[in-house]
């Protein structure tokens, strides 16, 4: 129970410094966040250490042995919180295409609102084009493709993560990806 | 292996290896989708919750077993989290999808011929669908409206995004 407390205790901390970070700070977002999420995790680890297995109030029944599977579940319950709480959420709210859809249509007060209106009206009218240049830009950041005049070429580590995904996709049964 | 959390860990690894498995079983040989995840999911957390029940009460008693539930079902739960959007960024990402479509094209495109794929008002239209198939949106006279399910993302979201200020993003 101890690696559970820590571990919530640690997430909504970290929560509350990464607001105050996103709202004074721009640019480098999820550098950011990532450098914040190895800091507490040391910061876990001390306080975890220095703190009594039954944190001075948990009954015996509730301290879970051996301690190294606690101090092991502490930072896993923080990691997954962190990656596939906090950093997940940020990543939907910031660059989720279907869920700007859906928050375009609930702000549009036009009348029509088909897929011709989110191509021109798509995230608060900066269209569907933008949206896009906006994923090659992370591709290009991410060292992902270069720009070959009006080629867009694969790097090195494009071509290993395109391989990685096709063949997951192919697991899947997932169709050839058209959007 | 005697104490609740050693057997809550070993348990709840178990459980979700089976929902691994079934996922891949599930994506391959059927359509998967997210009623599959959902019900794979519940179907191995109650095989998990089970487990507990039987094997935990011969080690420890009531705080035990209740150690052992939060465990178990926290560490499964975790799991989860951190598998459902590495499966919808394959499933649904647009940057991935495009560098697969680039690597089926010897590696290189031309750069209207990319942007056109995924700019295109069918890629739009079947995103609208699949939110009308998730229950987010309803088509009322021809309009693709937010049912009250979809208001309350899109207002929970937008909240967060001003907390944040993200801007619209997208």
């Amino acid at each position: 129970m101890k690696a559970i407390l820590l571990a919530v205790g640690m997430t909504l901390l970290v929560t509350l410094i990464l607001t105050a970070l996103f709202r004074n700070i721009s640019e480098t977002r999820a550098r950011n966040a990532t450098i914040l999420y190895f800091v507490a995790a040391v910061c876990l680890a001390l306080l975890w250490d220095w703190t009594p297995p039954n944190l001075g109030f948990l009954p015996s029944g509730l301290v879970a042995e051996p301690s190294w599977l606690d101090a092991i579940a502490a930072q896993f319950f923080f990691a997954a919180a962190f990656f596939g709480g906090v950093l997940q959420i940020y990543n939907l709210a910031d660059r989720g295409f279907s869920l700007r859809i859906l928050i375009d249509l609930k702000e549009a007060d036009e009348p029509v609102r088909d897929a011709r209106w989110v191509l021109r009206a798509y995230s608060g009218g900066q269209g569907i084009d933008w949206m896009y240049r906006k994923r090659l830009s992370g591709m290009l950041d991410g060292g992902f493709v270069i720009y070959d005049h009006d080629l867009v070429v694969l790097t090195a580590t494009g071509r290993r993560t395109a391989a990685i995904f096709k063949n997951l996709r192919r697991l899947a049964k997932l169709e050839e990806p058209t959007g | 292996m005697s104490s609740p959390a050693a057997i809550a860990a070993v348990a709840s690894l178990f459980c979700f290896a089976v929902f691994l498995v079934l996922e891949v079983l599930g994506n391959h040989f059927s359509r998967g989708g997210t009623v599959w995840l959902l019900r794979n999911a519940a179907t191995c957390l109650m095989l998990l919750l089970i487990s507990l029940l039987i094997f935990v009460p011969s080690v420890a008693g009531g705080w035990g077993m209740l150690l052992a539930l939060t465990f178990g079902g926290l560490a499964f739960a975790c799991g989860f989290v951190l598998y459902a959007p590495f499966l919808y960024t394959v499933r649904t990402s647009l940057s991935v999808q495009s560098l697969v479509v680039l690597l089926e094209h010897g590696g290189q495109l031309r750069r209207p011929l990319l942007v056109g794929r995924f700019t295109s008002e069918d890629l739009v239209r079947r995103r609208l669908v699949a939110l009308t198939e998730s229950g987010y949106l309803t088509v009322q006279d021809g309009r693709f409206v937010p049912t009250r399910r979809g208001k309350a993302v899109a207002t929970i979201f937008a909240a967060i995004k001003a907390c944040w200020r993200l801007g619209p993003g997208g």
